[in-house]
């Protein structure tokens, strides 16, 4: 069943362009200089429910502007919105009370408060029943590991301990859908873990909806079975996470060590040598080539040999730059071919 | 309703949050009695009546003012709005299932009951410490009707401010506006 039926939708915005300087604030007040800004362009996409979906682009993509149409928060420019079967701008209370968003500047909780108290108050906005409150808080609590922190104040805790409060606050209420703006941003490796644990399973076990937006590709690999990419407000890509990083992850990490000093260089010569000593070698190859440089390096007896992946940051970058369904559909096929 | 009740109630709980604003603000309100009392009594030194005011009616409208003008806190919801949106973050008021304008009404119900709080210690410092007589009218029709009007005015100044912060999404500036409504 389709929860999120996105068909055409743009959004443009004016934005006021100021020449610099003092003149240019004075020239402000008389004449002004808009321009459109598309923030997001003729975009198409299905979800089912009980998907979990990362939506992923660079800073401006317009992943943002998505997650704000599908709450209601903004309107689009053009095309249709479904969400739930509610137009999502009407902001019904009905169509509100069926999802949770949480977004990183947008903190539900009362600073001065206690989470225990911001709960009760979401009780009541939510009309949850005292039972099922009872019963979802205490499922939460354990999940997170949050029963220290119920009654402090919510401003002496870490960012971490907030996040997985807010989380809680939104999942008090069993919404179907939970939009998620970057909710692993400015958290620790370990706190990230957590939180990535928490919503795997609250998709599995409740069934939530999940539409993640993260920069860190950590969060899209381990969450998201499918995950779209969008830039410059367009959708690039829409499939399988593995084959998206299947199709950009072109090279591996080579290192290889030694017990004696072997001669500089590298038996094949192909790929960049990102660092040699007499007793180790690193190589970045092609992932065509690793089998073929192994094969040539076990000659030299080494001592260890580790693999690892491309460096993230680059296959991200080569995402969004290249990034195309048919550059990947036409190097599956070709693969296929092969 | 619920929701708006325990609205009031988490914005109440706000204000106690903080024990230096509650021990100050109970000091002011009993230096503010002491101040009026004594100010007062010198200037009706040797009088019974000045502009046609007894001192414990002078008194007497000076707590019922005070009271009132302490109830109209609406303001903080026009500021609330404003900075809420210039900063991006008024959207939370959005993807909740209440109604925006009630939610600030009751925000704003929560903080008077804590001023509300001070003004009934105040009253009752007034009375039974310094035993002034509060001065009544006799007319309960026109108490009714005081009390209607001041209900009213709260209320009018609570929509006022609320639709003067919903324009900064049209004009991202309400300064204007805001020291138009002031004057």
């Amino acid at each position: 069943m389709k929860i999120i039926e996105v068909e055409n939708v743009s959004k443009i915005y004016r934005r006021y362009k100021k020449k610099e300087g003092i003149r240019g604030s004075i020239a402000g007040l008389v004449k002004r200089e808009y321009e459109e800004k598309a923030a997001v362009r003729n975009m198409n996409l299905e979800v089912s429910e009980g998907e979990f979906l990362g939506l992923i682009g660079p800073n401006g993509a317009g992943k943002t502007t998505l997650i704000k149409m599908l709450t209601g928060i903004i309107a689009p420019t053009s095309g249709r919105l479904e969400v739930m079967g509610y137009y999502p701008n009407d902001l019904k209370n009905a169509f509100k009370q069926q999802y949770a968003v949480v977004m990183g500047q947008k903190s539900q909780l009362f600073f001065e408060l206690t989470a225990n108290d911001t709960l009760r108050l979401f009780q009541k906005i939510y009309d949850i029943p005292e039972k099922e409150y009872q019963e979802n808080k205490a499922y939460f609590t354990e999940l997170f590991g949050v029963k220290e922190l119920m009654d402090v104040q919510v401003r002496t805790l870490s960012l971490g301990e907030r996040m997985k409060l807010e989380l809680m606050v939104a999942l008090l209420h069993n919404p179907r859908i939970l939009f998620l703006d970057e909710p692993t941003i400015g958290l620790d490796a370990i706190a990230s873990r957590q939180i990535r644990r928490f919503l795997k399973e609250v998709n599995t076990d409740r069934g939530t909806t999940i539409l993640l937006t993260s920069h860190y590709m950590e969060d899209i690999k381990t969450l998201c079975s499918r995950c779209v990419v969008v830039n410059h407000g367009s959708k690039l890509y829409d499939g399988d996470t593995a084959e998206l990083f299947d199709c950009y992850q072109k090279s591996k990490k080579l290192t290889v060590t030694f017990t004696h000093p072997v001669a500089p260089g590298w038996p094949g010569g192909q790929g960049v040598l990102l660092e040699e000593s007499p007793f180790k070698k690193v190589l970045l190859l092609p992932r065509e080539e690793i089998g073929k440089a192994l094969t040539a390096f076990m000659q030299l007896e080494p001592s260890d040999i580790i693999i690892e992946e491309e460096e993230i940051g680059a296959v991200v970058e080569r995402v969004y730059q290249e990034g195309s369904e048919d550059i990947c559909r036409n190097t599956q096929k070709s693969q296929e071919r092969i | 309703m619920q929701k708006y009740a325990e609205i009031a109630r988490a914005y109440l709980k706000t204000q106690l949050a903080w024990r230096a604003d509650v021990f100050f603000n109970m000091l002011f309100t009993v230096t503010r009695i002491l101040f009026a009392y004594l100010l007062w009594g010198v200037i009706f030194t040797g009088k019974d009546t000045v502009s046609g005011f007894t001192f414990h009616g002078m008194l007497s409208y000076y707590i019922v003012s005070s009271f009132l003008s302490q109830l109209e806190m609406s303001e903080r919801i026009s500021s609330e709005i404003f900075q809420r949106i210039r900063n991006g973050t008024f959207s939370k008021y959005m993807v909740i299932p209440v109604n925006i304008q009630g939610y600030f009404m009751a925000m704003e119900a929560g903080i008077v009951l804590f001023y509300l709080a001070f003004d009934f210690l105040a009253a009752f410092v007034w009375v039974w410490v310094f035993r002034i007589e509060f001065v009544w009218v006799s007319d309960v029709r026109i108490l009714a009707c005081g009390a209607l009007m001041a209900i009213l005015g709260l209320l009018f100044m609570v929509q006022l401010n609320y639709y003067l912060g919903i324009l900064t999404l049209k004009y991202e500036g309400i300064g204007t506006l805001l020291m138009i409504k002031t004057i």
